[in-house]
C-alpha cells in the first residue's frame, strides 16, 4: 500500500456515535417539515422528489447498518431491495387479503434470510475482498428473479405492474398517499434501527468494525455479530425495496436494482457519515437533488439553445468532482460537516458538550 | 469433443481480453494502493480519443502518442488534485474517489468527442481460422499476443529497470522507499501513466471488436472478479485468473445453461471469484495481510 | 442522538429547500381542463423525456432530432391549424428513475399549454409511467415497441404501440422467413434461433414466438444474451451447433454490432440474421464494419432523403438552421426517420382530434381520441408527403396499433436497400394472446374495461 503511513484497512472514518435526545423540540420540527408537504400539495415533489428521497434513505440506513456500524463492506446493496420487491409482490399476490404493511414486513424478512446466506463468507472473507460476495449477490439475484418467471407471475417480460395500493379502505393511490405511507413506513424503521444501534448490537458492531479480533477477546462472537448486521441490513433494503416498487415507480424489475443503484447507496452512505442515523437522510438529499437541481439551473441558464447532451455531460463531470471534493474536505459525511458548521457558526443557539458526544 | 475445446479455447481467449483490463487495476493497486474503478472510463476515454483522431485524418501511431500524452496528463492531474489530498485514507474513501474520478472521465470524453459510435479499425482481421481443428478467431490470437508482448513488456520494466525497482519499492513499503529518496509523487504519476497505456491497448482492442461507445466502460465489471481471484497485485495471477474466468463463463454458459437457465454469464464470474475466495481468501496470487491486535 | 438545537435550522433547511423544490414543479397552475376554453396565444405541448447521453445516445439523439425537426417544420408553416407545438426536454440517459422525474417534472407545460402526450422511447420508462399517464389523462405513445397487450385499448385507454407491437414484429419476421423458404408450409422441419436482449423487451416475445413456432412446425432455440452484450462467443458457437436456418436477432445497443461480428468469427452468414425493429439502424450496422455486408433487418419505414417530408424539412428548418441534430449526415438515416415518423403522427392524431373539438390546443383527453380515430391511408399520406414512409393506418379503440406490416432491408456496406415490400403480420392468431395477458393485467389492476363497441 502507498500510504505513508500504515492505515488499517479494517477501520473507517465514522461520525462519532451521539446518544443524547431532547425530544419535544426537534420532534416537533421534524413534524412540521414531514407534513409540510401536504400543504404544498405538488405532485411533482411527492411522486419525484420525496418519496424517492425517503426510500433511498432508508436503504442508505441499511447499508449503514453494515458498512458504517459493523464495518463489513458491501456492493449489493440494490440487489436485496430487489429480493424485497419482489417478495413483497409475491406475498402480495399470492396470499390475497394480507395487508400491504405485512406483506412489506414479509418482503424484508425473506431479504433478510438472503442477506444472512450472503453474509456467511465474511465469517472467512475480511476486508476489501468482501465484495466478492455481495456482488456475487448483485448479480446473481436479479439473474434468479428474471429468470424465473414464477417471480414474476408468468410475465413474459419479467417486469411486474404493483396493484393499487390500498391499507385496508384507505385508498392510497394518490402521490398524496404514497408519501404518506411511505413516510409511516421510514419513520418506523428508522426509529427501530436507531433504537437498535444505540443499544448492545450496536456496539457489538462497532467494536466488531474497529477491531474484531480484540472484540473477540473481550467475549463478543464476530461472527454472530456480523451475520446479524447482515440480516438486519438486509431487512431495512427489502422493505426499502418493497417501497421503491409500490409507493414509487409501480414497477418491479429487476434492472432497476443494478450495480448503479448499489453505488448510488453507497454514495449516500459516504457523503452522508458512515456510521450515523441522520447521515443517510443527508446524502439521500444530495444524491436525489444535486442532478434535479443541476438540471433545473441548466434549463434556466441556458434554455432549449445548448445541446442537451452537452449540458447533461457537463453535470456528469460537476457531479464527479463534487464528489472527490468532499471526499478531500469532509471525510465523516455531511452530517459531521453539517453538526461542525452549527457548532461554530451557530454558537448562539447554544452550546454543545466537547469531545465525543456520549 | 472438438466442440466443447473449440467453447473452452475461445473462453480463455476471451478471458485474456478481460485480464488486459484488469492488469492497469493490478498497476495502480500496487503504486496507490487503490481500486481505481476509473479503468473503465479512462479505457472509453482513451478509445474515443484514438477513433476520434484517426477519422480526423490522423495516422495511426500519431493519434496513439498523442493520446497516450493526454493520459499522462491526467494521470498528473489525478495524483496532485485527488490522490495527495486523499492520502492516508481509507480504501472505501479511495476507492469512491476513483469512482467520482470515473463520472469526470466520460462526461469528459463525451464532450470532447460526442456520444456517437465509431467504428474502429486497427489493422486486424476477425476472420475464423484453423488450428488444430478447432475454429479460432484471428483476432483473439492476435489479442492474446499483444496482451503477451504487454505482459512481459511490464515485467522487464518491473524487474530489470530503476524504474520498476522505485515502483516495487513504494509498493513494498512507502515510508522506507521515501526515506531512501524515491518520490512517491513520481512513481505515483507513472503507475497511473502506465496503467493509461494499458487502458489504451484494451480500448483499441476492445473498441475493434465491439465498436467504441459507452458499453466500454461496463467491461470494468468482468475485470473485477478477475482481480479478485487473481490477486490484487500480480500481473501473472490476474492473466491466469483471466483464462479461468473466460473458459469457465463460456463453458457454464453453454454446458449448464439448458439446465439451470440462460445468462448465467451474467454471475458465473462473481460467483466463482467467491468461491475462490473462501478456499484462499486473499486471491490466487495475492499477498497474505497479517492481522494484529 | 441528535443534538436538539441543530434539529431545528436543519429542519428549517429542508423546509425551505421543499418550498423551493415544489415551486419547479408547480410552474403552471391553470390545470389542462380550465385552460383549453379560453387558449389564446397558446399553444400545443409535448413534453420529450429524450435521451441523448448514456449507451443508448445515438438512437435518443436521432430520434428526437427527427421528432423535434418535424415539429419545426410544422410551425414553420403556421402550425396545426393555427395551432403552435411547443416542447421542452428533459435528459432522461434512458434510465428509469430519470424518466420518471422528467415525466413528473415536464407534464405540466410552464406556460399553461396543454399536454398533447409523451414519447419516451423506453420500454422501462414507458411501463414506469403508464399508471400516471392513465390518471393524468395524457396519452403514452410507444411507437414500434411498448408493452404489447397495450395494444387492447379497451384496457389500456392511454397507451399506443403505434404503428407495430412486439407480437406482430415477430410474426411479420416468421411471415418472411416463409416468403423466402417458399411459402409458410414449407417452414416445418426448420430451424430458427433467436437471439434476444436480456431484458425486459428482449423477452417480451418469448412467448409468442413458442406459439408460432408450433403453429408452423419450426424448431425454435431462444438464446439470451446478458446486457450489454459485449461478448457473445457463447451464444454464437451454440447456435453454430445448432446450425439453424435463420437467425432473428432481437438486439439493442452495442448488442447488434457485437452479434454481426462474431456471427463472422463462427462462421454463420451474415445474410441470414435478420435483426428486428431496434437492430436496424445505421449505427447499428456501422460498427461491425465491412462483417455487416448483407444482413438483413425489419423496418417500418425506410431511410432515405427522397421523400416529400423530408426535402420540406431540410429546405424549410435545416437549410435555415434549425435542424436539430448536432451531425447533419445523420439526416435520413433509420432512427431520425423514425422521429420524423414519430412526429407525423402525434401531430396526425392533434390534427383528427381538432377537427372533433376545434381548432385550438388540445387536452391529453382529447388527444387520446384523436389517436384512436386515425386513419391514415394512401390518399392522407400523399398529402403529407410520407408515401412509403408511413404504412397506412388506422387505430381504433379496440386496437391501438393500427398497422402490423413491416418491409425488410438489407445492408451493402454503406447504406440500407428495401429487399421486400410491406409483409404483414398475422394480427388474427396474436390477437387471442394479446386479449388473454390484457385481461389478466385488468384483472390484477382491478379494471373495468371499457365497452369499444358503444364508444364512437
Amino acid at each position: 500500500m502507498a500510504a505513508i503511513l500504515p492505515s488499517d484497512p479494517a477501520a473507517t472514518q465514522v461520525a462519532p456515535v451521539r446518544t443524547g435526545r431532547r425530544w419535544p423540540l426537534w420532534l416537533l420540527a421534524l413534524f412540521t417539515v414531514a407534513l409540510l408537504p401536504f400543504a404544498i400539495g405538488s405532485d411533482y415533489l411527492f411522486s419525484a422528489i420525496l418519496v424517492p428521497l425517503l426510500i433511498l434513505s432508508l436503504a442508505g440506513l441499511g447499508l449503514n447498518v453494515l458498512t458504517g456500524y459493523a464495518g463489513q463492506l458491501s456492493l449489493g446493496s440494490a440487489a436485496f431491495m430487489a429480493v424485497g420487491a419482489f417478495a413483497t409482490y409475491n406475498l402480495q399476490l399470492r396470499l390475497p387479503g394480507l395487508p400491504m404493511p405485512l406483506a412489506m414486513a414479509g418482503g424484508g424478512i425473506v431479504a433478510a434470510g438472503t442477506g444472512l446466506v450472503f453474509g456467511l463468507p465474511s465469517l472467512r472473507v475480511k476486508g476489501f475482498y468482501l465484495i466478492a460476495s455481495t456482488l456475487a449477490a448483485q448479480f446473481f439475484i436479479p439473474w434468479l428473479l428474471s429468470q424465473y418467471s414464477w417471480f414474476s407471475n408468468g410475465n413474459d417480460s419479467g417486469v411486474v405492474t404493483a396493484p393499487p395500493l390500498k391499507l385496508g379502505l384507505l385508498d392510497l393511490d394518490s402521490p398524496a398517499g404514497r408519501y404518506a405511507l411511505t413516510l409511516t413506513i421510514v419513520a418506523l424503521v428508522t426509529w427501530g434501527a436507531s433504537n437498535l444501534v444505540r443499544g448492545p448490537a450496536g456496539r457489538a458492531w462497532i467494536a466488531v468494525r474497529d477491531m474484531d479480533l480484540a472484540a473477540a477477546a473481550i467475549g463478543i462472537a464476530p461472527g454472530r455479530a456480523k451475520l446479524f448486521a447482515f440480516a438486519v441490513s438486509s431487512f431495512i433494503l427489502g422493505v426499502a425495496g418493497g417501497l421503491w416498487a409500490f409507493t414509487y415507480l409501480g414497477t418491479v424489475e429487476p434492472a432497476g436494482f443494478d450495480l448503479d443503484r448499489s453505488f448510488q447507496i453507497l454514495f449516500i452512505v459516504i457523503i452522508g457519515g458512515l456510521g450515523s442515523i441522520r447521515g443517510n437522510f443527508l446524502g439521500a438529499a444530495f444524491i436525489v437533488l444535486l442532478p434535479v437541481g443541476l438540471s433545473i439551473a441548466a434549463g434556466v441558464l441556458a434554455g432549449s439553445q445548448v445541446d442537451p447532451a452537452l449540458i447533461e455531460n457537463i453535470q456528469k463531470v460537476i457531479f464527479g468532482i463534487l464528489i472527490i471534493f468532499f471526499l478531500i474536505v469532509e471525510p465523516d459525511g455531511l452530517t459531521t460537516l453539517v453538526d461542525r458548521a452549527l457548532r461554530t457558526q451557530f454558537r448562539w443557539i447554544g452550546s454543545r458538550k466537547s469531545g465525543n458526544q456520549e | 469433443m472438438s466442440f466443447f475445446l473449440n467453447v473452452l479455447v475461445g473462453g480463455a481467449l476471451a478471458g485474456v481480453m478481460y485480464a488486459l483490463v484488469a492488469i492497469g487495476f493490478v498497476l495502480i493497486y500496487r503504486a496507490s494502493g487503490v481500486f481505481n474503478f476509473a479503468q473503465g472510463t479512462m479505457i472509453l476515454f482513451a478509445a474515443l480519443t484514438f477513433a476520434n483522431l484517426v477519422e480526423m485524418g490522423a495516422p495511426m501511431l500519431l493519434a496513439f502518442l498523442v493520446t497516450f500524452a493526454l493520459l499522462i496528463g491526467s494521470a498528473f492531474l489525478t495524483e496532485r488534485l485527488v490522490l495527495r489530498p486523499l492520502a492516508n485514507r481509507s480504501v472505501i474513501t479511495l476507492f469512491l474517489a476513483t469512482l467520482g474520478l470515473s463520472y469526470i472521465f466520460e462526461g469528459v470524453a463525451q464532450i470532447a468527442w460526442g456520444t456517437q459510435v465509431h467504428s474502429l479499425d486497427i489493422g486486424l482481421p476477425d476472420e475464423p481460422v484453423d488450428l488444430f481443428g478447432l475454429s479460432i478467431s484471428s483476432f483473439d490470437l492476435a489479442a492474446t499476443a499483444i496482451a503477451a508482448l504487454l505482459v512481459v513488456g511490464l515485467a522487464l520494466l518491473t524487474g530489470r529497470t530503476g524504474l520498476g525497482l522505485a515502483l516495487r519499492a513504494v509498493a513494498a513499503d512507502p515510508l522506507a522507499a521515501l526515506s531512501i529518496g524515491i518520490r512517491q509523487e513520481r512513481v505515483t504519476v507513472i503507475a497511473w501513466s502506465l496503467a493509461g497505456f494499458v487502458a489504451l491497448v484494451a480500448g483499441l482492442l476492445w473498441g475493434a471488436r465491439s465498436g467504441v461507445q459507452f458499453s466500454l466502460a461496463l467491461i470494468v465489471l468482468k475485470a473485477l472478479p478477475v482481480l479478485i481471484i487473481g490477486g490484487f497485485t500480480s500481473v501473472g495471477g490476474v492473466i491466469v485468473a483471466g483464462i479461468v474466468v473466460g473458459a469457465g463463463e463460456k463453458l457454464a454458459e453453454i454446458f449448464l445453461g439448458p439446465v439451470i437457465g440462460s445468462g448465467i454469464e451474467n454471475w458465473f464470474a462473481y460467483v466463482l471469484a467467491l468461491l475462490f475466495l473462501m478456499i484462499r481468501p486473499t486471491g490466487l496470487f495475492g499477498q497474505r495481510d497479517l492481522a494484529r491486535i | 442522538m441528535h443534538n436538539s438545537r441543530s434539529k431545528p435550522l436543519l429542519l428549517l433547511a429542508a423546509a425551505g429547500t421543499l418550498l423551493t423544490l415544489s415551486a419547479c414543479g408547480k410552474k403552471a397552475e391553470p390545470t389542462q381542463e380550465e385552460l383549453a376554453p379560453a387558449a389564446q396565444g397558446k399553444a400545443q405541448y409535448f413534453p420529450l423525456q429524450s435521451y441523448r447521453v448514456g449507451p443508448y445516445a445515438a438512437g435518443g439523439s436521432g430520434f428526437f432530432g427527427g421528432f423535434i425537426d418535424y415539429m419545426q417544420l410544422v410551425n414553420a408553416r403556421g402550425g396545426v391549424n393555427g395551432v403552435p407545438l411547443s416542447w421542452a426536454e428533459c435528459e432522461t440517459e434512458y434510465d428509469v428513475e430519470k424518466g420518471v422525474e422528467c415525466y413528473e417534472r415536464l407534464k405540466k407545460s410552464s406556460d399553461g399549454s396543454p399536454t398533447a402526450a409523451t414519447n419516451p422511447l423506453s420500454v422501462g420508462i414507458a411501463y414506469a409511467t403508464l399508471d400516471r399517464s392513465t390518471s393524468d389523462k395524457i396519452p403514452l405513445i410507444t411507437i414500434n415497441h411498448g408493452r404489447t397487450d397495450s395494444t387492447d385499448g379497451s384496457i389500456f385507454p392511454y397507451v399506443f404501440p403505434l404503428q407495430l407491437n412486439p407480437y406482430s414484429e415477430v410474426s411479420a419476421i416468421f411471415n418472411f422467413i416463409g416468403t423466402r423458404s417458399g411459402g409458410l408450409d414449407h417452414l416445418r422441419g426448420k430451424k430458427i434461433a433467436v437471439l434476444y436482449h436480456g431484458s425486459p423487451y428482449g423477452k417480451e416475445t418469448n412467448g409468442v414466438i413458442d406459439r408460432l413456432a408450433s403453429r408452423y412446425g419450426v424448431t425454435v432455440e431462444k438464446i439470451e444474451v446478458p446486457h450489454p452484450g459485449n461478448e457473445q462467443q457463447s451464444q454464437w458457437l451454440k447456435i453454430k451447433q445448432f446450425a439453424p436456418e435463420w437467425v432473428i436477432l432481437r438486439g439493442w445497443g452495442v448488442m447488434n454490432p457485437v452479434a454481426i461480428r462474431t456471427a463472422r468469427k463462427v462462421g454463420f452468414p451474415t445474410d441470414r440474421i435478420i435483426g428486428n425493429i431496434w437492430s436496424n439502424s445505421e449505427e447499428d450496422v456501422v460498427p461491425a464494419g465491412a462483417t455487416a455486408k448483407g444482413y438483413i433487418a425489419i423496418t417500418t419505414h425506410p431511410s432515405g432523403t427522397n421523400f416529400p417530408v423530408l426535402q420540406q424539412i431540410k429546405a424549410e428548418v435545416i437549410e435555415k438552421g434549425k435542424g436539430n441534430l448536432a451531425d447533419p449526415k445523420r439526416f435520413g438515416t433509420v432512427y431520425y426517420n423514425l422521429g420524423v415518423v414519430n412526429g407525423i403522427l402525434n401531430v396526425e392524431a392533434v390534427r383528427v382530434a381538432q377537427e372533433k373539438f376545434g381548432h385550438r390546443p388540445l387536452t391529453g383527453e382529447e388527444v387520446r381520441w384523436g389517436f384512436e380515430h386515425l386513419n391514415i391511408d394512401a390518399v392522407r399520406l400523399q398529402a403529407l408527403g410520407a408515401v412509403g414512409l408511413v404504412q397506412p393506418l388506422k387505430l381504433s379503440c379496440a386496437d391501438h396499433e393500427g398497422g402490423g406490416a413491416v418491409r425488410f432491408q438489407q445492408w451493402d456496406g454503406a447504406k440500407w436497400s428495401l429487399i421486400s415490400d410491406w409483409v404483414q403480420a398475422d394480427r388474427p392468431f396474436l390477437r387471442p394472446i394479446i386479449e388473454e395477458s390484457a385481461r389478466k393485467y385488468a384483472r390484477e389492476k382491478g379494471i373495468n374495461p371499457r365497452n369499444c363497441a358503444k364508444e364512437s
